[in-house]
């Protein structure tokens, strides 16, 4: 069951063999009340204890596809629905302590249908989120 | 589909407007051309008939603050008629706030009818045009922020009612935006005293579909919903009763 949230408590994990991580994900609820092509959606930036990756770095994974943030911004077909729940997968080596941490996220929306100052509008959200195992 | 038309025959549901988008700005750095929003609009209008509505609302892309649309919207609407005509859909722009009646925006909508004569594309009016108090509460967002950065969305647009006389022979569906409602079926944002009325002198005929858009906390847009539709039905029984009974029956 997803959380109301855009950061799912689920999903949240390191990613890459064991003793040596590559970086970890996070999973998020498309946080619009329509459905989006991933074209429109400019690049997710992920904080955790206060450091930001960026968009830019990070791939996103719908299903069982992997895209990086150019691939995103030429994907005018593939579609986020409502209700519909993706990751983005963040590199860093070691990947994050086990524990609590402070995660953010900041999706970045271009509405054409908006005044061009309101593009992109940035869905934000934070909360706290638990690293299982290092 | 089966599942689509036993719950509309369920719950005593009509299908109505059909909520779509062309997304002019498709790419960061690429606008669609005039066939891509075509090819968006067939799409929709064939979505739209198979699941039995009768409007499209194709949300076009704006170039400015008064929600000016991307030039393709014509060319695009256009070589979508033929198909429209053919499903016996309508597609229906919004007149959307901040864009007034008396509006270049509008006025190209209404030139591009007459011009091409077309029974398959007209005006859906957003009533928060008429919205001339401001808001006490934003549906999401943050408030302080919005009054900033679309003050004419928190305090108004402030359309005069009687302007509905311009275009409401192009218009079958509005969208009957609302904020609050209380318990004095009191209206504290849109003035409904004024458009119910204006919409019977009018003759008005078509579809006034709710559009909640205040405090989101759970359950309160069901009874709020609720207070509207016994609102206008008390507005135009009234309207009915000081004037003599039906005006166009």
């Amino acid at each position: 069951m997803l959380e109301r949230t855009h950061i799912q408590s689920t999903g949240f994990r390191n990613v890459g063999p064991v003793e040596a991580r590559t970086g970890f994900e996070v999973r998020l609820l498309q946080a619009n009340y329509r459905s989006s092509r991933l074209s429109l959606i400019e690049g997710v930036d992920i904080t955790v204890d206060g450091v930001t990756y960026p968009a830019e770095q990070s791939r996103i994974r719908l299903g069982d596809r992997e895209y990086t943030h150019a691939e995103m911004a030429a994907e005018t077909q593939a579609r986020l629905y409502v209700g519909d729940h993706f990751t983005v997968i963040v590199p860093k080596p070691g990947g994050l302590e086990a524990g609590v941490h402070l995660v953010a996220s900041a999706i970045r929306y271009r509405h054409p249908y908006f005044p061009p100052e309101h593009q992109p509008t940035i869905a934000r959200n934070q909360r706290h989120a638990t690293i299982v195992m290092r | 589909m089966d599942h689509w038309f036993a719950q509309l025959e369920r719950y005593g549901l009509e299908p109505t407007n059909f909520a779509c988008w062309v997304d002019t700005r498709i790419q960061i750095d690429r606008n669609m051309s005039v066939e891509e929003g075509a090819v968006q609009i067939a799409q929709d209008l064939r979505l739209a008939h198979r699941l039995g509505f009768k409007f499209i609302r194709p949300k076009f892309g704006v170039i400015d603050r008064t929600l000016t649309p991307d030039p393709i919207w014509e060319g695009a609407v256009e070589r979508s008629l033929d198909l429209a005509q053919q499903l016996d859909m309508m597609i229906l722009p919004e007149i959307h706030a901040p864009t007034p009646i008396r509006h270049p925006v509008t006025e190209g909508y209404v030139n591009f009818i007459e011009r091409t004569g077309t029974k398959n594309f007209g005006l859906m009016i957003d009533t928060g045009i008429f919205q001339d108090r401001p808001l006490d509460a934003w549906g999401g967002g943050d408030f302080e922020a919005i009054k900033k950065g679309a003050p004419e969305m928190v305090y108004g647009t402030k359309v005069p009612v009687d302007h509905l006389d311009d275009i409401i022979q192009y218009v079958p569906f509005i969208q009957a935006k609302f904020h609050r409602i209380d318990e004095n079926l009191h209206d504290h944002q849109i003035p409904w005293d004024r458009i119910v009325p204006k919409l019977k002198a009018l003759g008005y005929t078509g579809y006034l579909s709710s559009e909640y858009e205040g405090a989101r906390d759970p359950w309160v847009a069901i009874e709020q919903v609720r207070r509207q539709h016994a609102l206008v039905r008390k507005l135009e029984a009234e309207y009915e009763a000081a004037n003599g009974g039906l005006v166009d029956a």
